[in-house]
């Protein structure tokens, strides 16, 4: 049987079911609805920078370098140009020192062996806060 | 033997398959733990896109094995396999290996119940796949929120979900497409379903 491009696929769209469409449409109202509610709003003014037990916020319009205390060591996170991001983490991996700026509402990153999570906020409103540096 | 172009080609020697079903079953269960290993190997040498983004390649015997296995051979096979990728990723005994164990006993189980409930008539792996990476990627950010992150972690959501969709998708269509053409595939279903 000769193998062209239409006989590999063919199998693949007779055999979508009934039950596959049901899943993928939910999956995909999920992502969209929980994007939605996450990245609508106005533009974010401030970084907040959580440790798991404490949260720090800092304003996105100045330039500084924060460094963290984690469980396995220290974070070190910097704001320029309106965005953030981790320049440096003891983790292995390096995820959160690979990922993208943090600049626009909804935007994160996190450093998941070391427990931080930094994010962009537009109007921050909690009452677990310990401190806000202006 | 003098070697010669027309030879056929022979399969390489396998032992034959074991005559009991309990044989058959620990063999596949084996196997497919092995291939878990190789394919968590080959994930861990692509280069990600994207931070975090994973495409699952390990779970296909995972996905596999939800028609194949009994429920007890199933579950191991799903430990196997995170005990696999932690140890080639360096994490086993640190509680990044407990997101990657939470999060794929979520698929496992999600993919298993799914298919209790619904029959390949209506349900292909493609379905599956998909609702078991959602269910793994719900689970690991359910657990940042609890144990790490606090309620920052919601704001992981609609990236998780997005990927776990995207990566759901490619590896359910590849498994549609094995399973629909792989002779290996169909000899093992056939194994499994004779009850001999």
């Amino acid at each position: 049987m000769p193998l062209n491009r239409f006989s590999v696929l063919k199998p693949i769209f007779s055999g979508l079911k009934p039950a596959d469409v049901a899943i993928i449409v939910a999956s995909a109202l999920a992502f969209v609805l929980s994007a939605m509610a996450i990245y609508g709003g106005p533009a974010p003014a401030s970084l907040v920078v959580s440790s798991g037990t404490d949260e720090w916020i800092y304003p996105l319009s100045e330039a500084r370098t924060i460094e963290v205390q984690g469980p396995i060591g220290i974070t070190v996170i910097q704001i320029k140009d309106g965005q953030a991001n981790i320049i440096a983490s003891p983790c292995t991996n390096q995820t959160c020192v690979a990922s993208a700026a943090v600049a626009h509402k909804g935007d994160w990153s996190a450093c998941l062996p070391n427990g931080i999570f930094i994010r962009a906020e537009s109007d921050y409103k909690d009452s677990d806060v310990d401190a806000v540096v202006r | 033997m003098p070697w010669s172009a027309e030879k056929p080609v022979t399969p390489v020697e396998t032992p034959a398959a074991p005559s009991s079903r309990g044989g058959r079953v620990r063999r596949l269960t084996a196997f497919l733990a092995a291939l878990a290993f190789f394919l968590s190997t080959v994930e861990y040498m692509l280069p990600r896109p994207v931070p975090f983004m994973r495409l699952g390649l390990a779970n296909l015997p995972l996905l596999f094995a939800v028609d194949l296995l009994p429920f007890g051979s199933y579950l191991v096979l799903a430990l196997v396999k995170v005990i696999g990728m932690s140890l080639l990723t360096g994490s086993l005994f640190s509680y990044v290996a407990l997101f990657s164990l939470a999060g794929t006993l979520a698929s496992a189980l999600v993919m298993r119940g799914l298919r209790k409930l619904i029959k390949p008539l209506n349900l292909s792996y493609l379905g599956l796949c998909v609702a078991g990476a959602m269910a793994s990627n719900l689970v690991q950010v359910a657990l940042a929120r609890v144990f790490v992150f606090g309620s920052s972690a919601r704001l992981m959501l609609p990236a998780f979900l997005g990927l776990g969709l995207v990566s759901g998708i490619a590896l359910g269509l590849f498994a549609q497409a094995f399973a629909a053409r792989s002779s290996w595939y169909a000899r093992v279903t056939d194994e499994m379903n004779d009850q001999s």
